[in-house]
């Protein structure tokens, strides 16, 4: 996510406001966001280690694009007056990542600091950390390193990886995920800290019912029926306008194709050559390289086009005018559009009903360790978002001495949560929601005979774009060591870099 | 089917009637993957016959995305074949790649 984000902000640090557009004046947004695109995308490949010559293929991928922009440009109309025209179009928009609510990104409930009274269920956390190449996810927090692992991961290994196809076929062995957690003494080498000895939790988890996974076949199949459709109607509005260009170009004036693969394959190798031993690019480099891109475009063909060196027939000028660049237009408004529309799809599929069983084992040096069962249940019941979690523990050794039975305590917990439109709406497109919380925790511990009863009330309150408080108060009747009430509040500060990105973007527009 | 500029993977020169199959696996994220040809929706399994005459040309718009639950290391692999035997590998397609690629398959004989 982290280098989506980098790749991402890179783009927009390349946007036509940022390099002088010496190469192609008064270039077109559709132009100069793609070339932004292009470049971006060639620095990552560089980063992730392609020589010269295979970083240079983002330009050969988006160059019949950029061709045909090109072309459009030089086509249009004097002072086109048209909702839609070369000069209003904007880049189109991927619909991709979106900002997804039950990620539990804060700290396990029982974390010190934690503003959360009941955990969610759900296999997000370890799919998140899913590895492709091997079947183990680690993460470090703190002193504490965690292994993730499950059958899924294992069984893919030898089925050909965590591809698409194994992911439906092998759905049921996802249902499983394991991990363990080891107290760390040694920071400088993680996994020398795998030891029996430094073993402090391990848990199970089998999902029973539900998936609400966007990689599933489910969401798939929302994604061809309600949102593939648009991706569509524009991919063929501009095959459409491609190949009746490139046809009549190959009727009139096939020594210009001709001419413009050269102009490509000129610039493909001169700035292959420019990358040649570079491992990411400088400022400089990302400047010159995009006013190379823009050069080859405005000089090799817009410029043909545009003083009539080369003819494009009045009824292709036409159709390409008044019926291709409106319809890329209408297909790009409509995929603007499908980003909200896809994120309440998101909503919904996130809130389909979830039923978890877990268990935890709590190993400890000084006393007898302790398992834990929990059941975990997550449901929308309109318009409250309700999670159940019961459960409860026993010791491994009871100590006589201690009073301790074989039954630790038994625990519920009730969470009722939901959302309200923001009263302080940093801008208009700022869409985040105030999200508010109540739980109560019941807990019976076997040994003392004490009943712990806690209350949690939590409100997050976004206070800017991307950037909102999360506040909670909470009562307990007593706690584990005192045998008195206490009350005590939380607040902290949460970055969503995802929004952040997203707003970022749109007021760029 | 030919690549005839090395640095250019995404450009072919095919011969009429050579039927191009352009195959592609999602790892580490669901399949989302829509493919054009011509002005028509190219459905799956992504294949057609090359029928223009020469020089002119196919072109082939396709676009890659990654659902919000992909790995950190996700990404398409993919590759055009012909039946006359030829296989190139495209460039892997990365969340940073350009998720729009076009394709052109210019019909020489």
């Amino acid at each position: 996510m982290r280098r989506i984000i980098a790749a991402m902000l890179a783009a927009l640090a390349l946007s036509p406001f940022a390099y002088a557009q010496k190469g192609y004046p008064d270039v077109p947004q559709v132009i100069s966001a793609r070339v932004a695109l292009v470049v971006a995308d060639m620095d990552a490949r560089l980063q992730g280690g392609a020589p010269g010559n295979d970083a240079v293929s983002p330009i050969a991928a988006a160059w019949d694009q950029l061709f045909f922009y090109t072309v459009a440009d030089g086509i249009a109309p004097e002072q086109d007056k048209a909702e839609f025209s070369i000069r209003t179009l904007k880049a189109a928009q991927y619909l991709g990542e979106t900002a997804r609510t039950d990620k539990q990104i804060s700290a396990v409930s029982s974390a010190t600091g934690s503003t959360t009274l009941v955990e969610k269920p759900g296999l997000v956390t370890f799919l998140s950390y899913a590895v492709e190449h091997g079947a183990i996810a680690k993460a470090v927090n703190g002193t504490s390193l965690t292994l993730t692992t499950s059958p899924y991961s294992l069984l893919v290994l030898g089925e050909g990886g965590d591809t698409a196809q194994n992911f439906d076929k092998l759905a049921f062995w996802r249902r499983f995920n394991m991990s363990a957690s080891f107290n760390m003494t040694d920071q400088s080498n993680v996994l020398n800290n795998v030891t029996t000895k430094q073993l402090s939790d391990y848990s199970g988890k089998v999902s029973l019912i539900g998936d609400r996974s966007t990689r599933s076949s489910k969401f798939r199949d929302l994604w061809n029926k309600d949102f593939a459709p648009l991706i569509q109607r524009r991919l063929n509005t501009l095959t459409k306008g491609q190949v009746a260009l490139l046809d009549k170009l190959a009727e009139n004036s096939p020594a210009f194709l001709d001419t413009s693969d050269s102009v490509k394959s000129e610039l493909l190798k001169n700035i292959a050559d420019s990358l040649q031993g570079k491992t990411q690019m400088s400022d400089t480099d990302k400047s010159s390289i995009t006013d190379k891109i823009f050069a080859a475009l405005h000089d090799g063909v817009y410029q043909q086009v545009k003083t009539g060196a080369v003819d494009v027939p009045k009824d292709t000028r036409d159709f390409i005018n008044t019926n291709v660049i409106p319809a890329l237009g209408s297909a790009n408004e409509a995929l603007i559009a499908a980003r909200e529309n896809l994120k309440d799809a998101i909503d919904k599929f996130t809130k389909r009903p979830l039923l978890t069983f877990e268990y935890t084992g709590h190993r400890n040096a000084t006393q007898s360790g302790y398992a834990e069962f929990k059941l975990l249940y997550d449901q929308h019941v309109a318009p409250l978002d309700v999670v159940i979690n019961a459960g409860f523990s026993t010791y491994n050794t009871p100590s006589p001495a201690l009073h301790q039975g074989r039954i630790r305590e038994y625990h519920g917990n009730l969470e009722l949560g939901g959302k309200a439109t923001n009263p302080f709406p940093v801008t208009d497109r700022d869409l985040a929601k105030v999200t508010y919380s109540v739980s109560a925790q019941l807990e019976r511990f076997e040994e003392k005979g004490t009943n712990i009863a806690v209350a949690n009330f939590r409100l997050e309150l976004p206070i800017a774009a991307a950037v909102s408080i999360p506040l909670s108060v909470s009562y307990a009747n007593k706690t584990e060591l005192l045998n008195e009430k206490e009350i005590k509040g939380h607040f902290g500060l949460t970055f969503d870099l995802d929004k952040l990105y997203a707003l970022t973007r749109t007021l760029t527009k | 089917m030919t690549q005839p500029d090395p640095l250019d993977p995404f450009h072919f020169e095919v011969s009429r009637g050579e039927e191009i199959s352009i195959t592609e696996t999602a790892i580490g994220t669901n399949d989302l993957v829509e493919a054009s040809l011509d002005g028509n929706t190219l459905e799956r399994p992504f294949k057609f016959s090359a029928t223009k005459t020469p020089p002119h040309r196919h072109v082939v718009a396709m676009q890659f995305d990654f659902d919000q639950d992909h790995t950190a290391n996700a990404k398409y692999t993919w590759k055009v074949s012909s039946d006359h035997g030829e296989t190139f590998a495209l460039p892997k397609v990365t969340p940073s790649s350009v998720l729009d690629p076009g394709l052109s398959f210019k019909v020489i004989a």
